[in-house]
């Protein structure tokens, strides 16, 4: 009796380690599937991110290129400006007899004595508004060879440099009645900073 | 039951993940949204400044002459700061732009959809600079004077023929018939106007933006009046410019003018001294010029002593009351007197057949 009682607590004791088990297997197995199916998203999620960042990237570099591309449009444009202002400035203008400005034509004097005024420093800094920085050079390319070197404030490190060149009249007014005109052209060389 | 809680936490914290994850990339999209929009916003207002700054250029080229400009829906303030140092900007789209060498006299705000340029070149007596200025259909000018003044009749139809066209312009002798229609309204008394009637038109235009200003021109001053905040009365700002009342007009009517355009006394103050600043560089360059040319005339005796003797000491003297001016304005007037002799130097050294110098 006593052995049939034993015999019966072990076949108890063997089902219930087995239900057990599979209890254990079952809990365990839900739970290993979850952290994979977390892991899983988190992992979609970062190479999401990862894709994103390389794509915004780009963009920001395209943006950026593309706001150098302006800041160099920008440039040229501003040293356009400075010719056309140069061929209109009080500061250069030739008059004729009868007092009227005459287009496209500097006088060789005003060229001299403005070379010379701009070598002063207040004066130079006066015309930074106009110039900025900028090397300004009138050269006379005919009947005779000559330069003048207007303006110069070249920075010491650039990024780039940008040339623009207009033809211009240059008059000596020495002789009123029999005025004589020179050729030549203003050179502009504008600096971009970094 | 265990299987049950621990399938329940799993699908809680899975909403959970959604809404954190969904909220971080909410998040990082709005922060891009902003940036872009803040890059566009940036990038537009400069390519405006620049634009303007290019349509300027090309506009104070073109002496006297009347132009419009598109203008962006937000408009384009205009000042020079509120300090005593003159920094003055056109602010486009928020981007502030300085006017650099540019002098441009025009109201503290310009919100229409064009603005009206006008280009005046100042002479005194030679060609200093241009002078830009700026305004809108929508402000209206209401020129007071009095018929029975002839001088002021004189100037009322000097302005008629050289202010645009294009302006929305009054004229009148009754202060009682100025027609109130639009919501700015500048008006240009070329009588001294009695200060009570101002603040009497003030009061009854309270939802107008009312200023004004009065051009002396017998005393070469214009006094600004510009409405007190706060308060229904006028502030008022005295300054000198420079024109010449004479026959001779050695100086032309430009810095009047601009009187008119400028709203701000302290934008008037600053850009007629940088007009002062650039005629003393000018006379600095004519005087050389002169010292230059008689240099050069040895063989016309009769012009060599023409330049150094007379137009050397006006030209000298003239620098110097330009560059006082540049600093103080109350001494513009001692320009005038200058301009006039070299004025007739100048015709002396035409009608002698020497080079004149300017």
């Amino acid at each position: 009796m006593s052995s049939h009682k034993t015999q019966t607590k072990i076949k108890f004791c063997k089902k219930y380690k087995r239900i057990n088990k599979t209890i254990a297997n079952m809990i365990f197995r839900n739970t290993h599937k979850s952290q994979v199916k977390m892991f899983e998203t988190i992992g979609v999620l970062i190479i999401f991110f990862i894709l994103l960042s390389i794509g915004i990237s780009v963009y920001f570099m395209l943006q950026k290129s593309s706001y150098a591309k302006d800041t160099e449009q920008r440039r040229q444009l501003q040293a356009f400006s400075t010719v056309q202002k140069m061929l209109y400035m009080p500061e250069l203008d030739c008059i004729n007899v009868f007092g009227a400005v005459e287009e496209n034509c500097a006088d060789k004097i005003k060229i001299k004595v403005f070379n010379t005024i701009l070598q002063n420093s207040d004066t130079q800094n006066d015309y930074y508004q106009t110039f900025g920085l900028s090397n300004v050079t009138i050269k006379i390319v005919y009947p005779t060879q000559e330069e003048y070197k207007i303006y110069e404030r070249a920075p010491k490190k650039y990024v780039r440099a940008f040339k623009t060149q207009s033809p211009i009249l240059l008059k000596d007014p020495k002789n009123p009645v029999n005025e004589q005109h020179l050729f030549g052209y203003i050179e502009i060389t504008s600096y971009v900073q970094e | 039951m265990a299987i049950n809680n621990k399938k329940a936490f799993e699908v809680e914290f899975h909403w959970i993940f959604i809404l954190i994850a969904g909220a971080a990339i909410l998040a990082f999209f709005f922060v891009m949204a902003e940036k872009q929009k803040t890059i566009s916003q940036e990038k537009l207002s400069l390519e405006l400044s620049t634009q303007f700054d290019a349509a300027f250029i090309s506009a104070i080229q073109s002496k006297g002459t009347t132009q419009t400009m598109p203008l962006p829906s937000e408009g384009i303030e205009i000042n020079c700061g509120k300090t005593q140092l003159c920094d003055c900007k056109y602010t486009v789209l928020g981007r502030p732009t300085s006017f650099g060498d540019k002098i441009i006299f025009a109201p503290n705000k310009l919100d229409d959809y064009e603005a009206q340029i006008k280009t005046f070149d100042w002479t005194a007596p030679f060609r200093a600079t241009n002078f830009l200025f700026m305004t809108t259909t929508k402000i209206k000018y209401v020129i007071v004077y009095s018929d029975t003044d002839a001088p002021i009749r004189e100037l009322e139809i000097q302005l008629l023929k050289d202010l645009p066209a294009t302006l929305k312009l009054q004229t009148t002798t009754d202060i009682s018939k100025i027609v109130y229609d639009e919501d700015k309204i500048r008006l240009v008394f070329l009588t001294n106007p009695d200060p009570t009637l101002l603040n009497t038109i003030l009061s009854a235009n309270k939802r107008k933006d009312i200023n004004a200003v009065y051009i002396n021109k017998q005393n070469n001053e214009a006094t600004f009046y510009n409405k007190k905040q706060n308060s229904n009365s006028f502030e008022q700002t005295t300054l000198k410019f420079l024109a010449d009342s004479t026959s001779a007009d050695s100086v032309n009517n430009a810095l009047m003018y601009a009187t008119i355009f400028a709203e701000d006394p302290h934008l008037y103050e600053c850009q007629s001294k940088e007009a002062y600043k650039k005629l003393s560089y000018i006379a600095m360059i004519i005087h050389e010029r002169a010292k230059e040319l008689s240099s050069q005339m040895q063989d016309k005796p009769q012009c060599a002593t023409l330049y150094p003797i007379q137009t050397g000491q006006t030209l000298d003297n003239l620098k110097k009351s330009a560059q006082q001016a540049s600093n103080d304005l109350n001494t513009a007037g001692n320009i005038l007197p200058l301009a006039q002799q070299l004025q007739t130097q100048n015709k002396e050294l035409l009608t002698t057949s020497c080079p004149v110098i300017y």
